[in-house]
């Protein structure tokens, strides 16, 4: 149907419309924590996230060799940004970071190559203390297989960009980009007889290294 | 079709309302503790409440700025009038550009507009890829629940059908099916052409949409497929972020007692350039099919659902019965005001008759719609459907209850007759009231009436 008389359907339907309105106060209720960063971590954890609390970005570098232990990986580009000079510390023990750009014209093979990588490696722009979500906004050298297509998803997080609320994070988000997502603990589903499975389809691990 | 009746009979007969009170009991428990610990939980949802009804009052102006961000993003907007012209675009774009494989996300308005069939008869293979809804569709069958498709189901059952279907060895074990499912999905995911959602929501002033999945699978079938095609009802949009972050507070909380789901997906177009993956088209059919005309019809208020599945979770019906038993796409107390007002009261007329009027559902609805008012609205409009002899039958009672004589005599007769029908102080079978005992017993009357007794106490 063409829009204009989609959209006129709409409207002349609007005219007999009965919508009743709650009485509020306009605006949502506003969610603060005295100490956010313990909060995220409980919350995170509660969500089956496994988190490490590391000082420095030195003691982050060590945390992140511990769960790769040799497997190949994907990471994301700007990771140095979060944590000088880590690709070094890793690269220089021999192991292999792929390379994760899917080409147009060899998607599927691509995508086969990508999806044999067992662990990926990104930061969060942003963390919200209430459910111990992090956001991962994908984009320009940034692929999302790091958090997709793995076993062992790792995210490297400044404490300091932990927020109370994910109102608070939508703000702090840069959104040009494609795909912007909210990730709180591992892929997950409660489908046969309610019983809690995790790794379905996404990663069956999630770790997060939370820095200072 | 079969009537209300057959249906229920027909799922206690496969011992379904077992599985499905268990299953609806643990996510009504969890949505009250996910409820209890949220302190912001009943100002949220006042604020959800509203921000459905401003969205809604001004629903066209939020449908046009949403199209225009879509194709700001880089993404194509078709509107579908009804189900035919939203599947035939599908069709028609899968065709174009030869595509053989679908991969999908769970989604109940492409439930309701039968897309799988569709897509299928035009020699597109479509794999459901939420693990419920997979295994749904390896049985043939239609999901029994808006969030939990598979409710109605054990683990032996799920083996079974696995090792049937799939020819794997019997397990029941659910982290082991799991796996199995996992192993077969993967392949598709990375290779099929197309990935179909569903939305949650809108952003009207950007243009993105918001997916929630606890698997992953809404993820994959936006980021693997060269295609990404999301079809969304016309009612879900919010206005911005700021409206989207309020529903997603109340939505998860609802559905699964979570604070947020696993993934929270906010897709904002094709994979844009210099961008390592994604999709290299996205497309969102907006879909009318008799939303138009719930909107101006007397129970518009239904259109504020957000899909969570509390209410039928609490409603001692759906517990009862299961989903399958209400026979449309949409079960439960949210199925039973918009199956009807999508589809026609005329053919829909008995489900909003299958209520006890309650209110269950209305308090734990994330966006507080007062489900009750619009079950009555929908009966009250159904009255003139009634049979010539129950319409008969209600004057007489009409008579006799505001004619005092007449209703102290025929009660005092009432109290001596039942008698004789009654046994162990229950009456199972009255004569002249077959139909209505079949499914119902009743105390016997006391020997004595309340006008009766009464007097003698005053005496």
């Amino acid at each position: 149907m063409e829009r204009e008389q989609f959209l006129g359907r709409v409207r002349a339907a609007l005219r007999g419309a009965v919508l009743p309105e709650a009485t509020g106060p306009g605006v949502a209720p506003s969610i603060e924590f005295d100490d956010p960063v313990s909060r995220f971590i409980e919350q995170a954890t509660k969500a089956a996230a496994e988190v490490t609390v590391t000082p420095s970005a030195a003691d982050a570098v060590d945390a992140v060799a511990g769960i790769l232990d040799g497997r190949p990986f994907i990471a994301w580009d700007d990771l140095d940004a979060v944590v000088t000079g880590w690709e070094e510390v890793v690269v220089s023990r021999g192991w292999e970071r792929i390379d994760a750009t899917v080409d147009a014209t060899t998607r599927h093979a691509d995508h086969a190559r990508i999806g044999a990588v067992p662990v990926g490696i990104t930061s969060a722009d942003v963390a919200i203390a209430a459910t111990g979500t992090v956001v991962v906004t994908h984009g320009d050298g940034r692929p999302r297989s790091a958090s997709l297509l793995v076993e062992d998803h790792i995210v490297l997080l400044p404490a300091d960009r932990i927020v109370p609320s994910l109102a608070d994070g939508f703000e702090r988000v840069d959104w040009d980009t494609s795909n912007v997502v909210a990730i709180t603990g591992p892929s997950r589903t409660g489908d046969i007889e309610s019983i809690l499975t995790l790794g379905v389809h996404g990663p069956r691990r999630l770790h997060i290294v939370v820095i200072g | 079709m079969t009537t209300f009746r057959e249906r229920i009979q027909d799922a206690f007969a496969e011992g379904v309302p077992i599985a499905i009170d268990r299953g609806a009991r643990g996510h009504y428990e969890h949505r009250a503790e996910a409820a209890a610990v949220f302190p912001q939980m009943e100002p949220m949802r006042d604020r959800a409440r509203q921000i459905r009804a401003e969205v809604l009052a001004n629903l066209d102006v939020h449908l046009r700025q949403f199209a225009d961000s879509v194709e700001r993003n880089g993404g194509v907007v078709f509107f579908a009038a009804d189900a035919a012209e939203a599947c035939d675009y599908i069709v028609g774009l899968a065709r174009r550009e030869g595509i053989t494989r679908a991969v999908k996300v769970k989604s109940m308005v492409t439930e309701e507009i039968h897309l799988n069939a569709a897509l299928e008869d035009a020699g597109v293979e479509t794999v459901e890829t939420d693990l419920g809804e997979f295994i749904v569709q390896l049985a043939g069958e239609t999901p029994s629940h808006i969030i939990a498709p598979v409710l109605h189901k054990n683990r032996q059952q799920i083996g079974e059908l696995f090792a049937e279907r799939l020819g794997v060895d019997y397990t029941d074990d659910p982290g082991e099916l799991n796996e199995i499912a996992r192993d077969y999905l993967r392949e598709r995911f990375l290779t099929a052409g197309m990935g179909i959602s569903g939305a949650n929501f809108g952003v009207a002033d950007d243009g993105s949409i918001a997916l929630v999945t606890n698997e992953g699978n809404g993820r994959l079938c936006t980021t693997a497929p060269r295609i990404h095609v999301a079809v969304m009802g016309m009612e879900r949009l919010v206005r911005d972020r700021r409206d989207l972050a309020v529903m997603l507070e109340v939505l998860a909380r609802s559905a699964t007692g979570q604070g947020l789901s696993s993934y929270t997906n906010i897709v904002s177009g094709p994979r844009r350039i210099g961008e390592p993956d994604g999709p290299d088209q996205f497309h969102v059919v907006i879909v009318d099919n008799g939303r138009s005309a719930t909107l101006g019809s007397r129970v518009a208020e239904i259109l504020y659902c957000i899909r969570c599945g509390a209410c039928l979770n609490a409603c001692p019906v759906y517990r009862h019965v299961g989903g399958h038993a209400y026979g449309s796409v949409y079960p439960g107390p949210i199925g039973k005001v918009l199956t009807p007002s999508l589809y026609g009261l005329e053919q829909w007329h008995e489900l909003p008759a299958t209520s006890s009027l309650c209110g269950a559902c209305q308090e734990v609805c994330p966006v507080r719609i007062d489900i009750p008012k619009l079950l009555v609205e929908l009966r009250n409009e159904s009255t003139h459907e009634l049979s010539a002899g129950l319409r008969r039958g209600l004057a007489i009672y009409a008579g006799v209850t505001t004619h005092p004589r007449v209703f102290r005599l025929l009660t005092r007769t009432a109290a001596l007759v039942a008698g004789v029908w009654s046994r162990d102080g229950w009456m199972r079978r009255i004569p002249v009231l077959r139909n209505w005992t079949r499914d119902r017993e009743l105390p016997a009357p006391a020997p004595e009436t309340f006008h009766d007794w009464w007097r003698k106490r005053g005496a």
